[in-house]
């Protein structure tokens, strides 16, 4: 299991100190790279003239920084230990029942919000359900992660791609369970007597370095695991989200209760209540750059749910939708339409858990409860869900390939028409300011969509299956079905997808990233995001293979001081994951708040250790770049729209003026320099 | 014409220096050689790739996988990653390794057919087929035209050498050409053909599924 650890304290020692050299002031300029930086001559709003946003998988902020004691003067943070939930070893604290979870009798139709006094705590000697390995890798392998050291011995891993390093062929080697697949992760201390509430992942057998079971995170779920009423509205919490139906949603919303829910059910479990040790050097190079650098302890995931949508409103600020492939809406086949309506007959099993709703229509199934309960927030905030207009709630892949080939036959590929829906590319293009998205082994998934397309299978399979098809026939670029369609929003995009000139311009590989920071053509806008092995996700990675991502990319930076001035890295994830968290969440429209995700601000013009409280979501990054490059919102629709919000000194995380985001410009200090 | 006799002349002194020709169907001799493709309308396409043969085995270092080198015996065509250690089963990651490859000039289908299916074409509809090209009157003697189709419908006219037991020459049905040049005949380095030891074989079944755990795979379930 832990296999690693010495040869991982040295990776820390690395880390911390690569870290120190990012912080230190800006140098001589490499003159030859800074000649062709064309995005220096934009005008701006702020010094920054560039901006890279780094985005992991599945990391939450109590997960992450739940034990972290803010190290600029005079700074707090919202998180668990601050909360008295508890204690810096993690232990249970004095508040511990703070995050006590519950279990809810089988209800008529799908909720939100449990009438009150319906719900049953979960007792404290391991009734809640306990954490489970569900999919982690049980043992090291010669072809996934985590490999064999003998395929690793060597200076990289298998692919070229910049991905992999020395310090990754390091950790992509560790942290397999030696556990069945499914069963109780009994590397965790006490597991199977767990109390109810957030446990540590931390002992002799589990640490930061291993993968662990991975959860559900999806729409329906996540709006149900919050549990959400105006009922339970306070003044410190107005929107009356108690975040306390985590396990019982896993542990229900897809089991059979009558046949065999071993087999039929998902392995979820009480793995949402997991978290790490910052304080105790867990995910360390995160809490490094925390200590350094700036910290948002009130930043959310823009969409309840999971990768695809977050990472759409990300690049958007709003929803995609089924459409006719020309820009129209249009019904997707009913075998895509969502249907969380209890099963007769089971506690809380979904009727159909399918990725679209109409949501314009509160006849449609799970619609009305979270309609009717924005409609009783006391500011109103409208649904945003336009009429006939059928939105993807989770993860569907582009009607493109990677390639830019367009899938004949959506509806039977299970993959989204073109998208209409207009993006931050498309407004910087429209000025000519630089960007790009990077994605991990994009170049091989070019290639692997070659030979889908070559062979007939891109035609009639999901992206994902004809990819997969390809790559056992071509192994030598197998490592493109790592690559995340669904984590690139312009791959959506007909705009961009549909344009060979623009797909090629914008859409590229981690390798083009770190040559364009080492050639001094890094574009204003850098959109980064790992592959499948680096991002970070729970289950099939690490957190701390992102955080080597990270830490690579900065490394890059910092070995050209004058790009490094003028640029901030802001590093985030696309949501929590299913994880567990103890913040406040601001309904926005019917997609979203939703928890906490941690966002770092790394500049020279963001250090001191701070912790920010502006209400903010992924959107605030769209904000950021449209008030630093002078850009008017996306659309009449969009959440970029949002006024920023004015925070409350009584309660510094709900703000007064609900629905608002934060343009993220209070993370830096722009007049110190 | 013109272009096979410039290649039969090119290939004269490896010709002249090839053994006598033996009882048993031929095989390939030593030497080496680049691949070199052009456009139908003769324009080089990039840099060529590097091609040894020894007998029945073959190396090729091609830019289009300049990460490693591909191997192949017989049918058998690996893909071999050196800075890794690592090596997988070639497949399909080039179409070289089914095309360039030692074969018998009189019956070269079924060499051609062997790596075909040893690289796991897919099918679909599609029906393998290989037959000589007839011989042109001015056409040069020792080099011996077929045309194949492939089970994924691809096209092409591919030329053998009678004296070296190799396919010089390639014509898609586009009219872009691969072609055998700079052909330097002599005994090649067996280390060159050889897997070097303490290697591990890298298969993608295992990736996929890891893959499969993460946000990355979106297709539904079967």
């Amino acid at each position: 299991m832990r296999k690693a650890g010495r040869i991982r304290r040295a990776w820390v020692m690395g880390a911390t100190l690569s870290v120190s050299l990012v912080t230190a002031a800006a140098g001589v300029a490499d003159n030859k790279a800074d000649d062709q930086d064309g995005a220096r001559s934009m005008r701006s709003e702020s010094p920054i003239k560039h901006v890279i946003i780094l985005i992991g998988e599945n990391r939450g902020t109590d997960h992450t920084f739940g034990v972290y004691k803010p190290k600029g003067e005079g700074q707090t943070m919202a998180n668990l230990l601050s909360k008295g939930i508890v204690r810096e070893d993690g232990s249970p604290g004095p508040n511990f029942a703070l995050a006590q979870q519950f279990m809810v009798p089988a209800q008529p139709l799908y909720y939100v919000g449990v009438p009150a006094g319906s719900k049953v705590a979960y007792g404290n000697a391991g009734q809640m359900p306990q954490p489970n390995t569900n999919g982690a890798p049980q043992a090291q392998s010669t072809s996934s992660p985590p490999f064999t050291p003998a395929f690793l011995a060597q200076a990289a891993i298998f692919d070229p791609s910049p991905d992999f390093n020395a310090t990754t062929n390091t950790i992509l080697t560790t942290g397999f369970t030696s556990l069945p697949p499914n069963s109780l992760d009994t590397r965790i201390p006490n597991a199977g007597m767990l109390p109810n509430g957030p446990f540590v992942l931390q002992g002799p057998n589990i640490s930061d370095d291993d993968y662990t079971g991975d959860m559900t995170h999806r729409f329906y779920q996540a709006w149900q695991q919050s549990d959400c009423s105006i009922a339970n509205a306070t003044r410190a919490n107005p929107t009356g989200c108690l975040n306390d139906l985590f396990p019982f949603v896993m542990a229900t919303y897809a089991l059979n209760d009558s046949k065999v829910p071993a087999v039929q059910g998902n392995f979820s479990q009480g793995n949402e209540m997991g978290f790490y040790n910052a304080e105790q050097e867990q995910a360390s190079l995160l809490k490094t750059l925390a200590d350094r650098f700036s910290l948002s302890d009130n930043f959310h995931q823009s969409f309840m749910g999971g990768t695809g949508a977050n990472h759409f409103m990300l690049g958007t600020g709003d929803a995609a939708f089924w459409s006719d492939g020309n820009g129209n809406p249009s019904t997707p086949p009913a075998s895509e339409i969502a249907n969380p309506n209890p099963l007769p007959g089971s506690t809380n099993k979904y009727t159909a858990d399918n990725a679209f709703s109409n949501c314009s229509d509160v006849t449609q199934p799970g619609v009305a409860p979270i309609v009717s309960y924005l409609g009783a927030l006391p500011y109103r905030p409208q649904p945003n869900c336009a009429p006939a207009h059928y939105y993807m709630l989770d993860n569907t892949n582009p009607g493109f390939l990677p390639n830019g080939f367009q899938a004949p036959s959506p509806g039977t590929q299970n993959m989204v028409p073109p998208s209409p829906v207009r993006t931050i590319g498309d407004a910087l293009s429209e000025k000519n300011i630089s960007w790009a998205y990077f994605g991990g082994s994009y170049n091989d998934a070019v290639v692997l969509s070659n030979d889908a397309v070559k062979t007939g299978t891109a035609a009639t399979l999901n992206s994902s299956t004809a990819l997969a098809e390809a790559a056992l026939s071509d192994p030598a670029h197998a490592l493109g079905v790592s690559y995340c369609q669904i984590c690139n929003p312009f791959q959506y995009a007909t705009s961009i997808m549909g344009n060979a000139a623009q797909r090629t311009a914008h859409i590229k590989d981690t390798v083009d990233l770190l040559a364009d920071i080492q050639s001094g053509t890094l574009p204003a806008v850098s959109f980064g995001k790992p592959d499948g092995l680096l991002d970070g996700h729970p289950q099939s990675s690490k957190i701390d293979l992102f955080e080597a991502y990270v830490q690579q990319v900065l490394d890059a930076l910092e070995a050209h001081p004058q790009l490094k001035a003028e640029t901030a890295v802001f590093i985030t994830w696309d949501e929590a994951g299913g994880y567990w968290d103890s913040g406040f969440i601001q309904p926005i429209d019917y997609f979203g708040d939703g928890p906490r995700i941690p966002l770092l601000v790394i500049s020279n013009y963001s250090t001191g250790g701070k912790v920010n409280h502006s209400y903010a979501d992924h959107v605030s990054l769209l904000k950021f770049i449209e008030r630093n490059w002078h850009l008017r919102p996306l659309t009449d629709r969009s959440r970029d729209n949002l006024p920023n919000p004015k925070m409350r000194g009584d309660h510094p995380y709900a703000p007064a003026n609900m629905p608002a985001l934060s343009d993220l410009f209070d993370m830096f200090d722009f007049d110190q320099r | 014409m013109s272009i096979l006799r410039s290649i039969a002349t090119s290939l004269s002194c490896l010709m002249a220096c090839a053994t006598a020709a033996p009882a048993a169907p031929p095989v390939a001799p030593a030497f080496s050689a680049e691949i070199v493709g052009r456009s139908n309308a003769g324009t080089v396409l990039g840099p060529g790739a590097k091609l040894y043969v020894s007998a029945a085995k073959v190396r090729i270092e091609t830019p289009q996988a300049a990460d490693g080198y591909f191997l192949i015996d017989a049918a058998a065509a690996l893909f071999v990653r050196p800075a890794q250690k690592v090596y997988m089963d070639a497949r399909q990651s080039s179409p070289l390794t089914q095309i360039f490859i030692a074969v018998d000039p009189a019956d070269p289908c079924q060499a051609w057919q062997a790596a075909a299916e040893s690289a796991a074409v897919r099918g679909a509809a599609g029906v393998w087929h290989c037959e000589r090209i007839p011989r042109s009157a001015d056409g040069p003697p020792d080099l011996i035209g077929y045309r194949v189709v492939t089970l994924d419908h691809a096209s092409s006219e591919r030329w053998v050498d009678s004296h070296l037991a190799f396919p010089v020459r390639v014509q898609a049905a586009d009219g872009s050409t691969l072609t055998l040049e700079h052909v330097r005949p002599g005994v090649q380095p067996t280390e060159l053909f050889a897997l070097p030891p303490g290697y591990q074989h890298f298969d993608p079944p295992a990736l996929i599924e890891r893959i499969k755990h993460s946000d990355v795979w979106a297709a539904p379930p079967n």
